[in-house]
């Protein structure tokens, strides 16, 4: 039975091309936006694949303190995160690193920007990159203040073309680094983990010794599990009134609110700090951009219905029921967008090489995987049944001998 | 007419209903299509109030003092020998430290004040004497920062005119004064700062940016001054690379605990308005696809729609209407649609605009976008009906009639 449905779907959809076209013109466009979309949006909020150290990782990355006089928002400072981060007793493991700072490299009269970050050891333990050459520092490395670097492959093309670039010496504004280790860029994922030189934080000058709140720096902190994210977070809140207690006096602090949390948690934080009216005009825009094809999508397959009363009065007249001719068209119509589904998500990936070509996502590299896959499927399911469940309703209301004049209101 | 046809659409009523559904949302998406395409022309011609031409941006990144606290007399020399030596450089025209808004820059630095128990919001910026000649910014009246302002006993300030604009009106701004908002919470008395000239409106945010209004107030860079984030510096033209690396060491030489860290501004604002041109292009494209989507449905359905009234322009025909009047009658329909359409949107397009996500309903971009959203749903029903009105005229009435 199923077969025959599929066996006429693909006869009556062949037969009316050009509604045929536009159904799938819309559904393509649809869902690969859609899929292009969650695929970005996935790359922004997740900070490494899942079952890597990084997805049981939480972050600390704004600090927002409210005085008797004034407000600031910022970064934490390397002093906060080292004196009432660091000693947490919840995490396995802690990495306090800065964020990418510009670094300009010269080089043969070229002026090539680039952006540096310091870290400290455990950074390289919790991302967990794969190293194409060389290694990273060790704690001693970055005890002794070495001036060592780990560069990523495409900042290594940048600056030596062909050239191996191990081994060799970076001339940065700071000083001379010689470069130990070299990293895949598209293997950096979070925004946060994001540059193009790393090297031992403490030979950054000026972030080791200020004792201000506000600095630049971020701290990583790897869970055992998920789980333990919650009782991380109440510890995190004691530290951080004894945080305001040991400032009250000097700095007027009368609140003090620090972020922790995962990158997705961030992500949300981040929108929910713009203007509300913006995230919900980008929702209001989401939903429009369903609607739409949607809608388009119902009013053309009812004209394509309509184009099909004769066949309809037939298998009425000689006994077919509402309900099979109500199945029948929304099977067709299922497999019209699961067509449409299949072509967009080559589309989609198509789309994607050329986003990551690009560079206008500067770090890392957005992948399609089985998850963004499994969610547009999904929704092309579901967009076929909404397109199709009206009009074939219509449809199936319909007394034959009216279809088979061909008449209807 | 006119009644005539919407009784005809009045009749066909339930395949209608969607349609009009179908075009009321593509004439909220072709709002917000033209409201963003328009206010993004007429700000990318708009002057951003500076000629980011030759001009660097040197950012100092200090190790850092007491917060919001002042530099204190050693700080104060090591930024005043910093600035004396950026100047002696041949290839250096003009230059001066900064705090605050940074052209094309990410930070955005703004306060509010009160003027006769109103609030003002503003963009502000420490600036010093010399930053207006960096900067080649024109002054609309009044004067700029000088020595005689060394005796003031308010604190003097610059604004541009879009601030004035929006706390005078067309009233004179110069002379008047305004007060810090902290301040006049806590005691009644707070800090007066009193405007000394207008500038033309300045947008350190770039082209692509509304006005926000600035306000610039007077930094000496001595000891009571904060630590300054940049310098701006103006070169001459043709200045090379080698310049910036020279530059750069002999400020490192000077000063090793602060990382600088130069930038030219239009290597700044290529970076910018490529950001935005992509926040902008994204929906743009999306938007496009969508409606020209919506532009093959509706030619489909109008198609399909001709065919079967085949009986009944067959029968106007045999009545005596005119064959050239069948593809207006057609026309006037979908207009009528569109009309009907556009009039239940445009409740949803004012709310967007009260919600901000839109301009405001007063100014002239709220309303060509308005019209010229109206003006392509009309375009595009009229590109969807003509072919298929061409056909219903060429409806010979007999063989209508005979089919029916």
């Amino acid at each position: 039975m199923l077969r025959n449905y599929f066996k006429i779907a693909l006869k009556g959809l062949l037969r009316q091309k050009y509604y045929t076209f536009i159904s799938l013109f819309g559904i393509i466009i649809t869902l690969s936006v859609l899929t292009v979309s969650v695929a970005l949006m996935n790359h922004a909020t997740s900070m490494g694949k899942s079952g890597s150290r990084l997805d049981r990782c939480m972050i600390v990355n704004r600090i927002e303190a409210r005085f008797k006089k004034g407000h600031i928002i910022s970064y934490p400072s390397y002093y906060v995160l080292d004196q009432y981060v660091r000693n947490l007793k919840g995490p396995e493991a802690i990495s306090i690193f800065s964020e990418a700072h510009e670094a300009v490299i010269y080089s043969e009269n070229k002026r090539i920007p680039l952006k540096i970050k310091y870290t400290d050891d455990v950074f390289w333990d919790i991302a967990e990159f794969p190293f194409l050459e060389g290694m990273s520092f060790k704690k001693e490395a970055v005890d002794r203040a070495e001036m060592v670097a780990v560069i990523t492959d495409r900042a290594g093309q940048n600056i030596f073309g062909t050239k191996p670039a191990l081994g060799e010496y970076l001339e940065t504004s700071k000083g001379t680094y010689r470069i130990i280790g070299i990293i895949p860029f598209r293997e950096i994922r979070a925004i946060f983990l994001n540059a193009d030189i790393f090297v031992p934080l403490t030979t950054s000058l000026g972030a080791m010794n200020s004792k201000e709140l506000w600095g630049d720096e971020f701290a990583l902190m790897q869970a055992a599990d998920k789980s333990q994210f919650a009782p991380i977070k109440n510890e995190f809140q004691s530290h951080m009134e004894q945080l305001i207690k040991d400032h009250k006096d000097a700095l007027q602090i009368t609140s003090l609110d620090c972020f922790i949390g995962t990158m997705s948690e961030s992500f949300m934080t981040e929108a929910g700090q713009s203007e509300i009216v913006t995230f919900l005009g980008i929702i209001g825009m989401m939903i429009l951009f369903m609607l739409l094809p949607a809608v388009n999508l119902t009013t053309v397959n009812i004209s394509r219905i309509m184009e099909r009363f004769p066949e309809i009065g037939i298998r009425k007249a000689f006994g077919a029921s509402s309900s099979t001719l109500m199945g029948q068209f929304i099977i067709e119509n299922v497999i019209l967008t699961l067509i449409g589904g299949l072509i967009a998500y080559i589309l989609s990936w198509i789309a994607l090489l050329l986003i990551n070509a690009s560079g206008v996502v500067p770090w890392g590299y957005i992948e399609l995987d089985m998850k963004v896959f499994f969610y547009s499927m999904i929704v092309t399911v579901f967009f076929g049944i909404f397109s199709g469940v009206l009009p074939s309703y219509r449809m199936s209301r319909l007394h034959p001998a009216e279809a088979l004049k061909g008449i209807s209101r | 007419m006119i009644r005539h046809i919407i009784k005809l659409i009045w009749n066909r009523k339930k395949s209608m209903s969607l349609l009009l559904i179908e075009i009321f949302l593509s004439f909220i998406v072709a709002f917000v299509v033209c409201d963003i395409l328009i206010s993004g022309m007429l700000n990318y011609f708009r002057p951003v109030g500076f000629d980011y031409k030759n001009l660097w941006d040197v950012r100092l990144e200090a190790t850092k003092g007491e917060s919001l606290g002042k530099m204190g007399a050693e700080d104060a020399a090591k930024y005043r020998l910093l600035i004396s030596e950026i100047k002696s450089f041949p290839e250096v025209k003009e230059a001066d430290f900064i705090i605050g808004n940074i052209p094309y820059g990410n930070m955005r630095f703004n306060n509010s004040f009160d003027y006769n128990g109103t609030s003002i919001y503003s963009g502000v910026s420490y600036v010093g004497d010399d930053y207006f000649k960096t900067m080649q910014m024109t002054l609309v009246e009044g004067r700029w920062f000088g020595p005689e302002d060394n005796a003031a006993v308010n604190e003097p300030i610059v604004i541009d005119e879009t601030l004035k604009k929006r706390i005078f009106g067309d009233n004179r701004a110069i002379g008047e004064d305004i007060q810090d908002l902290t301040d006049s919470e806590q005691n009644q008395n707070g800090k007066k700062y009193n405007i000394i000239g207008v500038i033309s409106t300045f947008r350190p945010r770039g082209e692509l940016n509304e006005p926000e209004g600035e306000l610039f107030m007077r930094q000496l860079w001595d000891d009571s001054s904060s630590i300054p984030y940049a310098a701006m510096v103006r070169v001459n033209e043709g200045t090379s690379v080698s310049f910036e690396l020279q530059l750069q060491r002999r400020l490192s030489s000077l000063a090793p605990d602060i990382n600088f860290r130069i930038t030219p501004l239009s290597e700044a604002r290529d970076f910018r308005l490529r950001d935005m041109a992509i926040a902008i292009l994204t929906p743009m494209i999306i938007a496009v696809f969508l409606l020209f989507n919506v532009v093959l449905g509706l030619f489909g359905i109008f198609w399909q729609s001709i065919s079967r009234r085949r009986g009944e322009i067959g029968l106007r025909r045999a009545m005596g209407a005119d064959s050239r009047l069948i593809p207006f009658q057609i026309w006037g329909e979908t207009i009528a649609l569109g009309t009907l359409a556009i009039l239940a949107g445009i409740p949803i397009v004012v709310n967007l605009a009260v919600l901000g996500v839109s301009k405001p309903i007063g100014s002239g971009i709220f309303f060509l976008s308005l019209v010229s959203a109206g003006g392509l749903i009309y375009l595009i029903l009229t590109v969807c009906a003509i072919y298929p009105s061409l056909l219903a005229a060429r409806i010979q009435p007999a063989e209508a009639l005979h089919n029916e």
